[in-house]
């Protein structure tokens, strides 16, 4: 499954950017060093770039600018550091962050939990995204939720995905590199794989912009 | 500047300094200091050896100086010589003697102004050059500003603008040798070049002067002058 890349000049041209922008960027580390993949083109070396994620964080970058956001508050909102901050249910709902139905659930297997950290809302969302797309079940949302718990220690969620398995009835969860490739009997269908990276970016851009808001 | 909690330290003639939190640190013989130390200013005028890391405000080696670990400092000054076999962080580097990073560099702004070897990358806002470097991983800087006295080579060059030329010609200095850049890229917005070896130049304005030898420029605004440019390709939108 490895990503479409983009190469660095198709790159300055659907943006509209220049060499010299995009080399302040990557000074100011608003795009990741290890999005920069070299190959080797008939011209030598070029650089390319995971299309879907780089398109998506130069778009971003090109609104915040427009909202005259500083390179530095950029830098900050992008970063791949997770926040440091605990989430109130109020505050999740009143956002429309997650939905009532994946914190209910969440609070079932944790009953008495005030405030959420940055992981355990990350498994919220992936639970909430998974009972939102109507092919995942309850036990098995239950299941991705602990699975996540249980994971977060050992492996690095900035490079892996979800996995929900399902061969006759029965249900798995996985966690898997982002990178690697599946390969299962026929009788297995995947009902969902998610990609935990994304759900990290999606959730902080979502709490971002209001908390700027929020200051006087 | 001495103060209770950072005391001074110095050595005259043959000393140790364990590592720790000092106020002024000042090596006028032959130093060995063992272990992290954390100061306000870091002075080497005889011979220092940094066996740990160094954190300091000012950091000036007139002497010779080398560095076990990383180096971060405000103002670093190297005019003797310097050895740093880790990474070098500053808000100002200066290098007017012999100098030789093994990591990356990163500092708003460097001057070079002797000899220089980068073994990574080096990132700043301004790069000056007036000598000799050599940069193992990606120069990127908003601002290059290279005048050759000597060889210099990048691995790449990336930034906004991106001045190479031959150091003026009443420093005559015959014995240096061939004076060139080389590089395998080099890219960014407004880019003038002058004896400098790439293999692509990638910019939207393009001037290429006197004794290079490059074999693709690729540009979206003007390219001027085509001595010693193998090929060259206007890119639009599109195409």
């Amino acid at each position: 499954m490895e990503p479409e890349l983009i190469s660095k000049k198709d790159l300055l041209l659907t943006c509209g950017i220049s060499y010299g922008q995009l080399y302040r960027w990557k000074r100011k580390g608003l795009i990741p060093e290890d999005w920069f993949v070299r190959k080797s083109a008939f011209t030598g070396q070029e650089t390319f770039f995971p299309r879907e994620k780089m398109l998506a964080r130069v778009d971003r970058i090109l609104s915040m600018k427009d909202e005259d956001a500083s390179l530095d508050e950029i830098a900050e909102a992008v970063s791949s550091a997770p926040l440091p901050d605990t989430f109130s249910r109020e505050e999740l709902m009143q956002r429309d962050v997650v939905s009532s139905s994946a914190l209910d659930l969440f609070a079932e297997r944790h009953p008495g939990t005030g405030e959420l950290r940055f992981a355990e809302l990350l498994a919220v969302s992936v639970a909430d995204m998974l009972l939102r797309s109507g092919e995942a079940g309850r036990d098995e949302t239950l299941a991705a939720i602990a699975t996540l718990e249980e994971g977060w220690t050992t492996c690095e969620a900035t490079s892996c995905d979800l996995v929900l398995l399902r061969k006759m009835g029965v249900s798995a969860v996985l966690i898997v590199s982002s990178a690697s490739e599946l390969l299962v009997e026929t009788d297995v269908r995947i009902v969902a794989r998610i990609n935990l990276p994304e759900r990290i970016e999606g959730l902080k851009s979502r709490l971002k912009p209001q908390e700027r808001g929020e200051k006087p | 500047m001495s103060d209770t909690n950072r005391p001074d330290t110095r050595i005259a003639g043959a000393g140790t300094v364990s590592g720790g939190t000092y106020g002024e640190v000042v090596i006028a013989g032959a130093g060995t200091v063992r272990g992290d130390v954390d100061c306000l200013a870091f002075k080497v005028g005889g011979v220092a050896d940094v066996q740990g890391t160094l954190s300091a405000q000012t950091i000036t080696v007139g002497g010779s100086a080398s560095f076990m670990g990383d180096v971060r400092g405000t103002d670093v000054v190297f005019s003797g010589n310097a050895d740093v076999h880790g990474a070098l962080r500053a808000d100002s580097l200066k290098i007017s003697g012999v100098a030789r990073i093994d990591g990356a560099v990163t500092a708003p702004r460097v001057e070079i102004r002797g000899t220089t070897k980068i073994g990574d990358g080096c990132e700043a806002e301004t790069f000056d050059a007036q000598g000799v470097f050599s940069v193992g991983g990606l120069l990127n800087a908003g601002t290059v500003t290279i005048r050759l006295y000597g060889g210099c080579d990048a691995h790449d060059i990336g930034g906004e603008t991106i001045d190479v030329r031959l150091a003026s010609a009443w420093t005559f200095l015959p014995f240096m040798g061939d004076r060139n850049l080389t590089a395998d890229s080099i890219e960014g917005d407004t880019i003038y070049l002058e004896n400098t070896r790439a293999k692509v130049v990638r910019g939207a304005n393009v001037t290429i002067g006197a004794g290079c030898t490059i074999d693709l420029v690729e540009y979206t605004g003007t390219l001027t002058g085509s001595a010693g440019v193998v090929a060259s390709r206007k890119v639009t939108a599109g195409a």
